[in-house]
Parts: C-alpha cells; sequence; structure tokens
C-alpha cells in the first residue's frame, strides 16, 4: 500500500514531472491545479501528505495551508510547500502556518520522494 | 704714553711748578724781606749816617762853642753829640758790610777819635780866646773837620752809590723775582693751557668725535667709527668703540636680515592665507553642491558648518542653547529597527565624546511630518592637542538608493522564481527519463540529455547564486552567528569536497593549531564561503598535488587560507577575480561548472562577518585566498565546546567519524543519511568483520553497531573490539530492535542501547554524548541505594565521565574534600549526613553551589525541590531517574555540549 499525497499545482508541466517523480517514489498521487480544488480533494480523500505549489490561482498555498490546519479534520495531514521562493520571511510565514516543511523548485525529481519522505518523518516523529 | 700718564706727569708737572713756584714765592718773599732788610738797613745808615754827619757838626760846633766860650753846657751838649756819633757810628758800623766803606768808618773813627782826643786831654778852655786865637781854633776845627768831612761825603757818596747799587741790586732782584715768578706762574699756566689743549685734544676731541660717531651711528652710519693707532685709554676707548660699533653694525645687518626675513615670511603667510581662504572658498563651495549633507558642530552642540544638503533636511537651528534645545527636540531619530534613538545617542552627540561612527542606517523624522532615511557616518574633530574641538557629521539621503535597492531586491526575487519555474520542469523532465535508461536506447541520445540536465542544474546554481549575492550585498541575509570552533567548520567543508577531490586524485591537507580561539560567525555561511574555495581549488589543482588548509590566529581574529598548486592567477586578472560573472580563464573553469559568482559571494559573506578576504597568486606555483573571521568573545566562547589538540600542538581535525555496522543496507542509508546530515563522516559496514577491518584502519570515534548479523554478530563483535587495545575505548552504540539486548551481561555497562525506529535524534544524542563524553568529567554519585548507585554510576560512566560513588553525605563530603569533583549526583535522603546538609555545606557565598548538583529523589517533592534548589542545587530530578535524562542533565552542566548537529 503505498503512501498518497495530494499535489497542488497550476503549471501542468511541473504537475506532470512532480506527480512521474513521486510515483515513482512509490506514492499514489492526486494532482489539482488550485488550492480550492485542493481543499476539495483533501477533504473527499484524506491523503498522507499534501504538497502544496505556493502560487495558485484562486486559493493560494499559504491560504490554503492556513485553512486545512484550521480543520481539525485535516489538521494532522503534513503539508508541504513546493516554492520557487527564495525570501526567508516568506518562508518562514509559511512554516508558521504549521507546514511540514518545504521543497524548493527546481527539485531535484530523482530525490523528490525521498525528501516529502524525510519531512513527513521529521514532522511525525515526537 | 697713556692719557693717564700724561695727566699724571701735568699734575706732577703741575705740583712741582707749584712747589717751585711756591719757593720761589718763598724765597722771593725772603729775599723781599731782606731787600726790606737791606733797604732799611740802607735807610738806617743813610739816617745813621745824616745822624752821625749832623752830630758831628754839632759836636764840631759845640767844641768850637766851648773852646770859645768855654761853657760847660757846650761841653755837655758836646758830650750829647759825641755821644749820638759814637752811638751812630758804632750802630752804623755794625750796618756796613762793605769793606771798603769799613775802612773808611774806621778811618774817620781814627780821625774822629784824633780830633776828639785832643778835648779829653785838653783843658778846659778858659775863656773867650782872642779872636786870633778864636780864628785860629775855627780854622783848625774847620781843617780837621774837613777831613772827616771828606770822608764822611766819600763814604756817604759811597754809601749812596752803594747803597744805589743795593737799591739797583734789590730792584733788579725784586724784578728777578717777579720775572721769575711770572715765569713760573706763566708756565704753570702753560702747563694748565697745555694740559688743557691736551685735555681738549687727548679727551675732548676724540670724546667729541666719540659723539659724532655714535650720533652718526645712531643715524646709520657706520662708516663713523674708525680706530685709531693710539695705545692709550681713548686708543682703547676708540677701538672698542669701533668694535661695539661693528657689532651694532653686524647686528643690525642681522636684523635686516630677520626683518626681511620676516617681511617675507608675512608676504608668504599672507598670500598662502590667500590660497587657504581661496581653497576655503572652493571647499565651502564644494560643500554646498555636495549631495551628501555636511555638518560641523563645536563642542557645546551649536553648528559651525552645514551645507546646504544638511540645511534640507535640519534647517537652521536657533542661535541660544535654550531654544536649540527645544528645536532638536523635534527631530525624531529611528534607528533600523524602529527603535526610537534617544538624543545623547545621536550621531552628533556620539562624535562629540569622541566616538566615530560610520554608515549608520536611521531615519529622520521631520516634525513637519517627512521622514528622511539617511546613511549617516560621524568623527570627532580633534586639535593639535588631541582634544576633542568638535564633531563633522555627513550624512546621504538614501531614500532613493533605498528604493532603488528595494527595486533591484523585487526584480531579482520574481526573475529567479519565474526562471525557477520553468526550469523546474526541464529539468524534472529530463531527470525522469534518464532514469529509465531504457527509453533512450541510444547512448549519444543519453549523452544529449546527459547535457541539457547538466546545464539545467548549472542554471539551477546561477540562480541560486544570483539571489544569494543580490541577498547579501543589500544586507537581506540575516546571519545567525554563534560562537564556533573553525576546526568544525572547516572539517565540515572538508566533507563536502572530500570526494570530488578524491576523484580528480587531489589531496586535501588540513592543519590547523589547537591554540585557536573560536570564531563569531555564521558556520552555515562561513562553510559555504570556505567550500566555495576549496571546490575552486580542487578545480584548479593539477591531479596529484595537495590542497591545503590553514589558519593562524590573533586575539581578535583568524585568518584561514587555502592553497593550492595550480596554474595560478596572472596579476592583471587578479582585481576581476571577485567580480560577478568573472572567470579568469572562461574555458576553462565553465567545463568545470563555476557559475561566475561563487567569489562574489564569497567575499560578500566574509565582509558580511566584518572579515576581509585577500589573494597571493604566482603563476604556475600556485594560489592562497585567505580570509579573516572575528574571533568570538570570551563568554561566548566558553560556550563551545573545546578542540581536541593533538601531541604537536595541532589540533586534530576533531574528525567525528562514526562507523554504522548494520547488514540491513536500507536502514544503513537511513542512519547514514542522518548521521552525514548531523556533520559526521559516516563509514558503513555490513557485517562485523569488515567492521573490525575498517575500525582498524579508518579509527572511527564512535561505532554503531547491529546486534543481529551474519558471520560476526554485535556481541561478538563488541567483545572482539574490546579486545583490541586501539579499539577498546571506543565507544559504542547498539542499535537494535530486541527488547533485552543487555540480558546476561552479554554486552558491557558502558554501551548504550537504542532500539531501532526511535527517530535519529536519539541517535544523535548517543553519538554526541559519546564523543563529547571523551573529555569526562569527575562525578561523584552520593545515593545510599546501593542498586540506584549501580545503575547511575554504569550510566554516567557510559558518557565517558570518571564516577566516584558515596554511600552518604559523609562519605560525598569527604570525596569532595579529597577529590576535584565535577559534578555531584546527589540523593536527598539518606542516613547520617543527608542531601540537604551536603547542600549547605557546599553552598558558596553567592547561595550557589561550587560544585553543580543534580539532586535526584523519589516522590512529589514539590517542598522538597524548593528546598533543595533554595540550597543551591542546579537541577532537581525525580526518581525513577531515566538515565538518559540524567546523562544529558550532566551533560549540559558540565558545560559540555553533545554535538548532536552543524
Amino acid at each position: 500500500m503505498s503512501l498518497t499525497v495530494v499535489l497542488a499545482e497550476d503549471d501542468p508541466d511541473i504537475q506532470l514531472v512532480a506527480r512521474l517523480a513521486l510515483k515513482r517514489a512509490g506514492f499514489t498521487v492526486r494532482v489539482v491545479s488550485n488550492g480550492r480544488e485542493a481543499l476539495a480533494a483533501i477533504r473527499e480523500a484524506p491523503p498522507q501528505v499534501v504538497l502544496l505549489d505556493w502560487m495558485m490561482p484562486e486559493l493560494d498555498g499559504p491560504e490554503t495551508c492556513r485553512q486545512l490546519k484550521s480543520d481539525p479534520v485535516t489538521a494532522y495531514i503534513p503539508v508541504i510547500f513546493l516554492t520557487a521562493k527564495s525570501q526567508e520571511a516568506e518562508i518562514q510565514r509559511g512554516l508558521s502556518l504549521g507546514a511540514a516543511g518545504y521543497v524548493t523548485k527546481p527539485f531535484d525529481a530523482l530525490q523528490l520522494g525521498q525528501q516529502v519522505l524525510d519531512i513527513v518523518a521529521a514532522a511525525t516523529t515526537p | 704714553m697713556t692719557i693717564r700718564a700724561k695727566v699724571f706727569g701735568a699734575l706732577w708737572l703741575l705740583i712741582i711748578l707749584s712747589v717751585v713756584r711756591i719757593a720761589v714765592v718763598l724765597y722771593s718773599y725772603e729775599e723781599g724781606t731782606r731787600l726790606d732788610l737791606t733797604q732799611q738797613r740802607v735807610t738806617d745808615e743813610l739816617n745813621l749816617h745824616g745822624i752821625m754827619w749832623r752830630a758831628l757838626v754839632e759836636m764840631k760846633d759845640h767844641q768850637l762853642a766851648f773852646e770859645l766860650t768855654g761853657a760847660a753846657q757846650m761841653a755837655s751838649q758836646r758830650e750829647e753829640d759825641r755821644r749820638i756819633y759814637t752811638g751812630s757810628m758804632g750802630r752804623l758800623n755794625s750796618l756796613v758790610t762793605n769793606p771798603e766803606q769799613l775802612d773808611r768808618l774806621a778811618k774817620i773813627r781814627s780821625i774822629v777819635a784824633s780830633w776828639t782826643g785832643v778835648w779829653d786831654a785838653a783843658p778846659a778852655p778858659t775863656g773867650f780866646p782872642s779872636v786870633a786865637q778864636g780864628e785860629l781854633l775855627l780854622r783848625d776845627s774847620e781843617a780837621k773837620f774837613a777831613a772827616i768831612r771828606e770822608l764822611l761825603v766819600v763814604f756817604d757818596a759811597n754809601e749812596r752809590s752803594l747803597v744805589r747799587q743795593a737799591m739797583d741790586d734789590t730792584a733788579d732782584q725784586r724784578t728777578a723775582f717777579s720775572t721769575g715768578i711770572a715765569a713760573v706762574a706763566a708756565l704753570n699756566i702753560l702747563v694748565v693751557v697745555l694740559l688743557l689743549l691736551g685735555s681738549k685734544r687727548w679727551l675732548l676731541d676724540p670724546l667729541r668725535q666719540l659723539t659724532d660717531s655714535a650720533e652718526r651711528i645712531g643715524k646709520g652710519d657706520f662708516a663713523a667709527a674708525h680706530q685709531t693707532l693710539r695705545q692709550d685709554e681713548i686708543g682703547v676707548l676708540f677701538n672698542s668703540f669701533a668694535k661695539m660699533a661693528q657689532g651694532v653694525q653686524s647686528r643690525e645687518r642681522e636684523l635686516a636680515t630677520a626683518l626681511g626675513e620676516s617681511r617675507e615670511m608675512a608676504r608668504v603667510t599672507s598670500e598662502s592665507r590667500r590660497r587657504v581662504e581661496a581653497a576655503h572658498a572652493d571647499l565651502l563651495a564644494t560643500l554646498e553642491t555636495a549631495p551628501a549633507a555636511l555638518m560641523i558642530f563645536n563642542v557645546d552642540g551649536s553648528v559651525r558648518l552645514r551645507n546646504k544638503a544638511a540645511t534640507d533636511v535640519f534647517g537652521i537651528e536657533p542661535k541660544t542653547k535654550e531654544l536649540r534645545k527645544n528645536y532638536w527636540s523635534r527631530f525624531k531619530h529611528v534607528a533600523k529597527d524602529g527603535s526610537l534613538i534617544p538624543p545623547e545617542k545621536w550621531i552628533a552627540a556620539c562624535a562629540l565624546r569622541g566616538e566615530t561612527v560610520q554608515n549608520d542606517e536611521l531615519e529622520i523624522h521631520h516634525p513637519d511630518g517627512r521622514v528622511f532615511p539617511i546613511l549617516a557616518s560621524g568623527a570627532p574633530l580633534r586639535n593639535e592637542l588631541g582634544h576633542i574641538a568638535g564633531a563633522v557629521v555627513a550624512f546621504q539621503d538614501i531614500a532613493r538608493l533605498r528604493e532603488v535597492d528595494r527595486m533591484k531586491n523585487e526584480f531579482v526575487s520574481i526573475v529567479s522564481h519565474e526562471l525557477r519555474t520553468p526550469l523546474t520542469s526541464i529539468r524534472g523532465s529530463v531527470q525522469l527519463v534518464l532514469d529509465v535508461p531504457e527509453s533512450v536506447p541510444d547512448a549519444e541520445h543519453r549523452q544529449l540529455l546527459q547535457v541539457a540536465l547538466n546545464n539545467c542544474e548549472r542554471l539551477v546554481r546561477i540562480i541560486n547564486d544570483i539571489l544569494d549575492v543580490a541577498k547579501i550585498e543589500s544586507g537581506n541575509i540575516t546571519l545567525q552567528r554563534k560562537p564556533c570552533q573553525v576546526a568544525e567548520i572547516v572539517r565540515q567543508s572538508v566533507q563536502v569536497v572530500e570526494g570530488p577531490a578524491r576523484a580528480v586524485g587531489v589531496s586535501l591537507d588540513v592543519r590547523l593549531p589547537a591554540s585557536l580561539k573560536p570564531v563569531m560567525v555564521d558556520p552555515d555561511r562561513i562553510v559555504q564561503a570556505l567550500v566555495n574555495l576549496l571546490s575552486n581549488a580542487v578545480k584548479f589543482a593539477p591531479a596529484g598535488s595537495t590542497v591545503s588548509v590553514s589558519a593562524t590566529g590573533t586575539d581578535t581574529m583568524v585568518m584561514l587560507s587555502v592553497a593550492d598548486q595550480g596554474e595560478g592567477i596572472a596579476p592583471a586578472n587578479i582585481g576581476r577575480l571577485f567580480g560577478k560573472f568573472q572567470q579568469v580563464d572562461s574555458s576553462s573553469s565553465r567545463k568545470k561548472g563555476g557559475t561566475g559568482l561563487g567569489l562574489a559571494i564569497t567575499k560578500a559573506l566574509v565582509e558580511q562577518h566584518g572579515g576581509r578576504i585577500t589573494v597571493d597568486s604566482e603563476l604556475n606555483k600556485g594560489t592562497r585566498f585567505s580570509f579573516t573571521l572575528p574571533v568570538a568573545s570570551a563568554e561566548a566562547a566558553a560556550t563551545v565546546a573545546p578542540v581536541v589538540a593533538n601531541k604537536d600542538g595541532s589540533a586534530r581535525l576533531a574528525v567525528r567519524r562514526v562507523l554504522i555496522v548494520d547488514d540491513d543496507d536500507d536502514f544503513r542509508g537511513v542512519l547514514r543519511k542522518q548521521l552525514a546530515h548531523a556533520g559526521y563522516v559516516v563509514l558503513d559496514a555490513r557485517d562485523g568483520a569488515s567492521a573490525l577491518h575498517v575500525a582498524r584502519t579508518s579509527k572511527p570515534d564512535v561505532i554503531t553497531v547491529d546486534l543481529l548479523m551474519p558471520g560476526l554478530d554485535g556481541w561478538t563483535f563488541i567483545e572482539k573490539l574490546r579486545q583490541e587495545d586501539a579499539l577498546a575505548r571506543i565507544p559504542v552504540i547498539v542499535m537494535t530492535a530486541l527488547a533485552e539486548p543487555g540480558e546476561g551481561g552479554r554486552l558491557p555497562a558502558d554501551v548504550a542501547v537504542i532500539m531501532k525506529g526511535e527517530g535519529p535524534e536519539r541517535l544523535l544524542r548517543e553519538v554526541g554524548l559519546a564523543l563529547a563524553g571523551r573529555g569526562g568529567a569527575t562525578v561523584l554519585v552520593a545515593e545510599d541505594d546501593a542498586d540506584l548507585r549501580g545503575v547511575l554510576t554504569a550510566s554516567l560512566t557510559r558518557s565517558g565521565h570518571r564516577v566516584l560513588q558515596a554511600r552518604d553525605g559523609a562519605e560525598a563530603l569527604a570525596a569532595i574534600e579529597r577529590e576535584q569533583v565535577d559534578l555531584l549526583v546527589l540523593d536527598l535522603w539518606m542516613p547520617n549526613v543527608d542531601g540537604f546538609e551536603v547542600l549547605e555545606r557546599l553552598k558558596g557565598a553567592d547561595g550557589e553551589s561550587k560544585i553543580p548538583v543534580v539532586v535526584v529523589t523519589g516522590g512529589d517533592q514539590s517542598a522538597t525541590e524548593l528546598r533543595a534548589m533554595h540550597l543551591g542545587a542546579n537541577v532537581y530530578l525525580t526518581k525513577p531517574i531515566e538515565a538518559t535524562a540524567l546523562t544529558e542533565q550532566v551533560t549540559l552542566l558540565l558545560g559540555l555540549k553533545p554535538d548532536a548537529g552543524a
């Protein structure tokens, strides 16, 4: 049984690459294009981990994260940001919303899965 | 002859003359007296002569008369006359001196005597002779008398001529005397005149001459003084005067020269002053137009000079001190962090106190609401004595700069973000394709794809570097500074390039003195900088050569150097070295994948830490990069674990090598990752035998071992390890899934046991403890319960400490007295002397125990806890004690930080 992940990313090319990378790493991936869709998908079938792009139309990454974390049903799910942003302040802000970690773009496609696992492992260790 | 001589001579002459004159006068006086006497005598003589004559005549007459008359009266009168005659004759005789005259007198006397003699003999006449007789008598008397008379006349004539002669003589003599006296007087006068003339000539004239000369010299005519050949005092005076005149002349010349010089100087000075004033005017003009605002303050805080830019911001302050204070207080100075800067900390105030402030960024809030962000500097102005005479403050409005900076950052951020997004897709796609080699059977195609991927990576690196540079240069990165051991930083950096170095056949040599002080830096960033230098060095070093890392340090800074033996850098290129996208040899470097920003980032990082970076290179010999880092303060340094020193004084790169022994590849991989991430160098072995081999050759610092392994199992491995002297002291951590690994005493007491799946923190903590405990301390365990004492001891021993045991307070105190105890683990409830009393005894004057104390006790003892803490215990642990909790506290209290991370 493989880990399920919901991937919210608006760039179709990155969608493809990330999905493939995660699939090869053994994840079952569900891809959505924005935050709103992400919330819907997560509530519908809670995954083991959520990967959120930072900048998305309709509902962006940080806001989606906030909503997830404030809903007790979804609050426990580790959220990982996918971001090209380099501003530390922004990243801190994201983390303060309750995200478990972040992966910077451009990510290493061959390592993406492991990175996700590592972050989740670190986050769930008491 | 000197004047003195002359004067004396003249004086003597005068004296002599005077004496002579006096003598002459006396003599003439005497002579005169004598002459007078003579004259008197002569006069007397004449008188006597007259008297005598008369007396004779009378006598004759009276005799005649007697003869004629025979009157006795006549006889007595005749006798009377005779008496007179005798008397006068006698007197005359005594007076006359001329022998002829005396003769004559004698004749006269004899004649008279004969004449008169007759009388005495003759009888007295009887009366009146006859006339004839009377005539006869008369003729006789007359005839006798006539002879007398003749003689007397002759005598008289002679007498008179004698007298006359005498008178003449006298007159002559008198004349002579007068003449003499006159002569002498004249001589006197002459002498005096001569003297006067002489004095005129010898004194007055020269003096006048001198006076003239003096006057002329006074008027400046120095030729007036001339020397003279005279040897006398005047001559001396003249010569001295002449010399003096010369002296005056030369001094006057000197003065004239000096005056000339001072005039010249004055001229030069006034010229210089004109130039200075001109320059000053230029300066002021420049200042006025300078974009930077400039203000010069007096010591009392008033503004001595300001330019337009300054006035634009601060206006013109009022003159009086009171009004001034109010004026300035209306401006607010806001620091970068938003806090208000009090007036005493304003840059002007600081500068007036002697502090120099450089490039302080702050905001000036004008009372009218405008805000000026400025970059300001200030410095004191000192006078020649070194005292503060004022302060200069310069600042520039950086609003635009800030804006530009912000725009730049925003731009960079946006651009990099935009670039990263498509890069993600490209990189990922190519990676995923290449990950399935079968999908690209053609090797050339694979190569092409690899090229694409490589350049993606490169692009990623460039973008990262650009962002980094932009961040660093705009000061947007916050350095997380902390005290770090240089050895540790170097170790981490070396670790990163070890592999690539080995791959190209370059060896790394690290030499660090153990005496290096810890530095106050952001370790990640300095590692980044050092890695950059190292990877450059490795890139440019020829195969077989060595890249060396060295360091030197002082009390305030540490200098790290990376040197390679590569091709070197031409002097012309050194200037460009730290520039952006400057690659010295573009072909070779680009081949090696450089971004061109590495050195720029390194420089920016070093400089942000307050250090400087320099490069030293010789073509075909090699290159050495050196950079400095600030040393941490003593207090900060105290919190860092010390380096390990070799016997020769160098620091062993506290190489923390961990050997992982486990047959499970995956688990090994996981552990490796965790440990490597924490900064350890990881060696691994999949079974006991190879593990031993690796342990022997590579001397790891810590070994983690799985118990259940094929071949040599964990327990045996540990046994064998302990049998070899060189390896026996290596701490071992058992990682197992077994529930009771130590069952049956199969494990030595000092081996830590971690359950697999516990998570990396536990492992890292144990590794850290194991390593830190190497420099173990002496811990005293005071516990009356023997079992517990044993457990605590074992746990502490395992951490590398030397443990002493005490069964009660008394023993504990005795042990403390005897040994140097670094830490006390103290049970409170003990017989004999209890823990509280021990704490009491240990309590120092400040209420803190001199030795750190970990108090252990059972039960809910909040009151006890309070009391124990009050007595100076540092930490309070409740039984049952978790051994690791204890060792952790111990380690913390001892100041040995577990090295559980980078």
